[in-house]
């Protein structure tokens, strides 16, 4: 990768700001790649030792590598549905963030289905998915749908670089279609299974639309702060000549976005709320002990801080104070948001399984499920992968403005 | 009609000696920590002093409606025509989707092949015109084999005379093991 510093013989010449601002440029780099560098060494440990460099169980065989793709695969359809407000429906508000959150809707993506190749181990059997496939199955649609879907958000970015209105709108067309398609199905894979009860019922298909949509929104206020950011800076370097005018679109579009988020919180909060409540008194047997390891059990102390506290409560605080004007308010609730979500995800795939039934004794508890350093490897570098792929993106593709 | 293999477990004759275990582990190479059978223990039941515990030889129900069948993305996951739930380990994506989907947490996956494994009622021994390894092993005769369509079979004689259950009906997975709690020799029988 070419990193195109300033050369060495005017560094000497600018003064501290100047090598200060070149150094977290470096550092913009650097870290990104680091990220990706131990996610790499942790997918290598994860397919080199097989089963004893996971956390997972017979137990509990689905971990923070499910969540994850969960996480990554849900977040690249929220970005593509809240962002074809703008292409494919025209409301000109969200234009202005179309293609950059295409392309990184295209990389989250990609990071997901990584993720997942490595939780199979084995990722060249998956051309089984195509030459047998099972119908009957929620994971063969689930990944059939994705896997056309990720086709099709790369048309959509390739006639957008283009310019190539009219395709690119149908193809905006399409891909808002699969998103939906393929988000549900994901939902429909947990909803499917009848062999456990916090899972089963199609609850899960609906929350993760809405969950899908809310951190789509997150990273959007995420990206036009940075975008932002880096109009002022070209603009002092004398690259950016609509510069006030961007960043006056970009400013109104977080603060659009932020009233999207407040109410897609709320959404989600009466859902978690109902869920709880239901699986509590509703009499479904292993539901209500599902819901008591999230609410007082080993769950309970990620379930309250990171999913209801952090990811919740904390930014709908925010938002309402912010009330779409104060933008480190919004971007602090995107923020906290998105850090919510990490374990919104693992506690989905986790409630599910917590209740473990001892074949030898009969006896019912939870099962004790802890990400293994591996696995926790691997999340961290598909973040590092996304920045990186993200930075690159906007460093050589024709990205508007 | 073709045939559908099936277990009737005796429950009162199990003594939980775990040679139905040792047995699978030997001949399948089951992986060291896994296991493809299992004996449950119910109780201790009933009233001080008379109390009693049942042991339950468990392995995959090789169920008529199955839910790793039907979850599997690649149909690695099948049935046969006798009723038998194997796994097609070159099939095997080992997104564990059907350890997930199985009530009966039947299956384990297994390290080295990295793919979802269980019991296969032995069917290479079945093709022999042999046993299954766990019920030649069994010492007190609680696990019974045999095809479930023939009437004259002895899982058919032993659902024909005795009350019989399933384990999880609730699950409608219309498992083809079966388990036979009251002894005939209580009832002043002979043992079958
Ligand atoms: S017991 Fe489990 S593994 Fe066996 S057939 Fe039934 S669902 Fe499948
Ligand atoms: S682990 Fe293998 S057998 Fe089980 S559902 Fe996945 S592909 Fe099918």
């Amino acid at each position: 990768m070419s990193i195109n510093l300033v050369s060495d013989k005017r560094l000497d010449n600018i003064g501290a700001v100047e090598k200060f601002r070149a150094l977290m440029v470096l550092a913009g780099w650097l870290i990104p790649a680091l990220l990706t560098a131990i996610g790499l060494a942790g997918a290598v440990d994860l397919l080199v030792r097989g089963e004893e460099a996971f956390g997972t169980t017979d137990a509990v065989p689905w971990g923070i590598l499910i969540a994850g793709y969960v996480l990554l695969a849900v977040t690249c359809s929220g970005l593509c549905l809240v962002s074809s407000l703008g292409h494919v429906f025209g409301i000109e508000r969200f234009e202005i963030i179309g293609q950059r959150a295409i392309y990184l809707a295209v990389v989250v993506l990609i990071s997901a289905f990584a993720v997942l190749a490595v939780e199979l181990g084995h990722p060249f059997r998956l051309i089984y998915v195509l030459l047998s496939p099972n119908f009957h199955s929620g994971i063969w649609w689930m990944g059939t749908i994705y896997g056309i879907y990720l086709v099709g958000l790369m048309l959509e970015l390739y006639f957008m670089l283009r310019h190539k209105e009219h395709p690119a709108r149908l193809m905006g067309t399409i891909t808002f279609i699969l998103a939906i398609a393929a988000t549900t199905n994901l939902g429909s894979v947990f909803g499917f299974v009848n062999a456990k009860p916090f899972w089963y019922g199609p609850y899960w298909p609906v929350y993760i639309i809405v969950t899908a949509i809310m951190s789509g929104t997150a990273v959007l206020i995420i990206l036009a702060w940075f975008l932002q950011r880096r109009i002022a800076s070209k603009r002092q370097q004398g690259f950016c000549q609509n510069g006030s005018m961007f960043k006056h679109r970009l400013k109104k579009l977080s603060g659009t976005l932020s009233i999207l988020l407040a109410a897609e919180v709320g959404t989600v909060l009466v859902l978690t709320f109902w869920k709880v409540v239901t699986s509590l008194y509703g009499g479904v047997p292993g539901q209500q002990q599902a819901a008591m390891a999230l609410l007082t059990g080993p769950l309970a102390p990620t379930y309250w801080v990171f999913e209801v506290g952090i990811g919740l409560l904390l930014p709908l605080a925010l938002l309402l104070i912010s009330r779409g004007k104060g933008e480190k308010f919004n971007l602090a609730a995107a923020l906290s948001v998105i850090l919510g979500m990490v374990f919104m995800r693992l506690h989905m795939v986790s409630s599910g399984q917590i209740l473990y039934i001892d074949k030898t004794t009969g006896m019912a508890s939870y099962a004790a499920y802890i990400p293994s350093l591996g696995e926790t490897a691997v999340i961290v570098g598909a973040v590092g992968f996304i920045l990186l792929a993200y930075k690159i993106g906007e460093r050589y593709l024709p990205f508007k403005p | 009609m073709s045939k559908r293999y099936g277990f009737v477990m005796l429950v009162y004759r199990c003594i939980d000696c775990k040679a139905c275990q040792v047995g699978c582990w030997a001949e399948n190479e089951v992986p060291l920590g896994k296991s493809r059978n299992w004996i449950t223990k119910d109780g201790p039941k009933g009233k001080f002093p008379d109390l009693i515990t049942d042991f339950l030889p468990g392995n995959c129900m090789h169920c008529g409606n199955a839910p790793c069948v039907n979850v599997c993305p690649t149909g690695a996951s099948y049935q046969t025509e006798e009723g038998i739930v194997l796994v097609n380990k070159k099939k095997c994506i080992g997104c564990k989707y059907c350890m997930v989907a199985c009530p009966y947490n039947a299956r384990y996956y297994h390290p080295e092949e990295k793919t979802a494994d269980k019991c296969t009622m032995c069917v290479h021994r079945l093709k022999e015109g042999l046993q299954p390894a766990c019920v030649s092993t069994c010492v007190g005769g609680a696990r019974v084999f045999g095809d479930l369509n023939d009437p004259d079979s002895q899982v058919s004689r032993l659902l024909r005379k005795h009350r019989a259950v399933v384990q999880l009906p609730q699950a409608n997975t219309q498992p083809n093991v079966y388990y036979v709690y009251d002894s005939p020799v209580d009832k002043g029988g002979i043992a079958p």
